[in-house]
């Protein structure tokens, strides 16, 4: 204790015995609410683990040759379809957005906020609700991911847009141009790359949404798979998990490259 | 490469790609004509008229889904420091452990949640608690790899000099990585933390607690106006999370 003098006194962590404090209570308080109960969950553990264990190989090939790649690719289409759209339509509102260029500071504040909903809803819930209206397969999935895309691709450009150089912009608009040709020429160059590299990661974003859309009816591979969970056939279960992990990997990859070289 | 050029041979790649990916959609004129009527049909119903009458069990499903959150992240928090620790690079001095610890947590990162959801149910049954195992299980992926990348950036010098006088990595962690990183670990966990908000809300649909159960029910039964009372409340309490949670970690950087 002798050392603990000699240095300079610190004050009382207050702030930190406050926030213990709180976090404890909430813990305390979660562990009530959700029933939480280490014996009970040591118990159930066997039962865990045998859905675990029933997903590991041997895995039947005829069932991925046969049942999986026309789902998986299906699943690839919804999210390219998506995130080609969502980004093309994400474009023009990414300049309202961002406020270098939006002609006024409504037009602004309006896009931004409606850009931070978008991006509030769950896209398995938004999935669900379409899939209702306009019946399930791939095209509600399709319409729910480019919601998603539309929200995440507008957000990313429009920060990016702010941080431009506005000379090119400036210079044509001294020509008296419009401001959309000052968008289209001034400011959309240095942005294009960008662009391609957003459009690239909700693409890998959605190949991920995409699997589990089919929960809820929106087409893809999680159609499989739900009914796979339904007649508890978890080898198949285990073949789908493998499968996806594997084209999500491969398109992660070649995606993050391209990206890297992008920007 | 002209740009001219350079964005012919884009559009070339792009417009056969796109037709590809619509090309199996289904998509009939008759499918777009009845479905987007339904779909504001369903809209007004949900947001014009929610169901009021409904709040007490919506407020009591999104207190769940909130404890779900908080005790899942609050788990994941803490099973992901081994991991962190095995994966960093700068901690365990041969090259094995970290490229071992990377692949589990890419694993665990990448494994569905709702997969675990399902796992969890059959074990504990249906409800919070399997809510969540799944929510904390799931979290250490992305913890796990938020801690080992934070200390690799501590400064490798203490590490050494420690090192040398034959202190245990373990010793090592706790005087010299922990107290400077620990400031950044809580704000990670609160960042996980909303993100374990959105994904709470949405697993209960699977049978694993909180607000999603309902969400699910309501779904089945097509009651509009209580999902759409669903809906807002969830977005609302999301919003409301992302703040206050922002907040906290403006301070804490």
């Amino acid at each position: 204790m002798t050392t603990a003098q000699a240095l300079p006194k610190r004050p009382f962590p207050w702030m930190l015995l406050v926030g213990m404090a709180i976090t404890a209570a909430i813990l305390i308080w979660s562990v009530q609410g959700t029933k939480f109960n280490l014996w009970v969950l040591a118990d159930g553990m066997p039962n865990v683990l045998r859905f675990f264990k029933g997903m590991l190989p041997p895995w039947p090939m005829d069932f991925v040759t046969g049942q999986l790649i026309p789902p998986m690719v299906e699943t690839i289409r919804i999210a390219l379809a998506a995130s080609m759209l969502g980004a093309a339509l994400a474009l023009p509102v990414a300049f309202m957005a961002s406020s270098t260029v939006a002609p006024n500071k409504w037009v602004y504040q309006v896009t931004r906020n409606l850009l931070n909903l978008i991006r509030t809803i769950p896209d398995l819930v938004l999935a669900a609700l379409l899939a209702s209206a306009f019946g399930i397969g791939a095209f509600p999935g399709f319409l729910a991911l480019l919601v998603f895309s539309f929200g995440v691709v507008a957000k990313l450009l429009a920060d990016t847009v702010e941080t431009i150089d506005r000379g090119p912009m400036d210079a044509i608009a001294t020509t008296g141009a419009t401001r959309i040709l000052q968008a289209r020429h001034g400011v959309f160059p240095q942005i294009a790359p960008e662009f391609i590299a957003y459009t690239l990661y909700a693409f890998e974003i959605n190949v991920r949404a995409a699997t589990v859309l089919g929960l809820v009816g929106a087409g893809g591979v999680g159609v499989l798979l739900k009914t796979q969970i339904a007649f508890l056939n978890y080898t198949n279960v285990g073949i789908i998990t493998a499968v996806t992990f594997g084209v999500v990997m491969i398109i992660d990859t070649l995606s993050s490259n391209i990206r890297r070289r992008l920007v | 490469m002209t740009p001219k050029v350079r964005s012919t041979l884009t559009l070339i790649v792009i417009i056969p790609l796109l037709l590809w990916s619509m090309a199996g959609m289904d998509v009939t004129p008759s499918r777009i004509t009845t479905g987007f009527p339904k779909a504001a049909t369903m809209l007004s119903d949900m947001f014009a008229h929610p169901d009021w009458e409904y709040w007490p069990i919506v407020q009591q499903r999104l207190i769940e889904s909130l404890q779900i959150a908080a005790l899942g992240t609050f788990l994941a928090g803490i099973l992901a420091v081994p991991f962190g620790v095995l994966a960093a690079r700068n901690l365990v001095r041969s090259p094995a452990p970290s490229g071992i610890g990377k692949v589990l947590l890419n694993a665990i990162r990448t494994f569905p949640e709702i997969l675990l959801a399902y796992a969890f149910i059959k074990g504990l049954g249906l409800g919070a608690f399997a809510g969540v195992m799944a929510v904390a299980i799931h979290s250490i992926g992305m913890l796990g790899k938020l801690y080992a990348e934070r200390i690799e950036n501590v400064d490798n010098g203490a590490i050494e000099a420690l090192t040398t006088t034959g202190a245990s990595p373990v010793s090592i962690f706790r005087h010299c990585i922990l107290p400077e990183v620990l400031p950044d670990f809580v704000s990670f966990v609160l960042y996980r933390f909303d993100l374990n908000v959105r994904s709470a809300s949405v697993i209960g649909i699977v049978g694993a607690g909180g607000i999603g159960f309902i969400l699910g029910l309501q779904y089945q039964a097509a009651n509009y106006p209580r999902l759409g009372l669903i809906v807002i409340a969830t977005i609302l309490t999301v919003v409301i999370v992302d703040t206050i949670s922002a907040k906290i970690r403006q301070r804490l950087a």
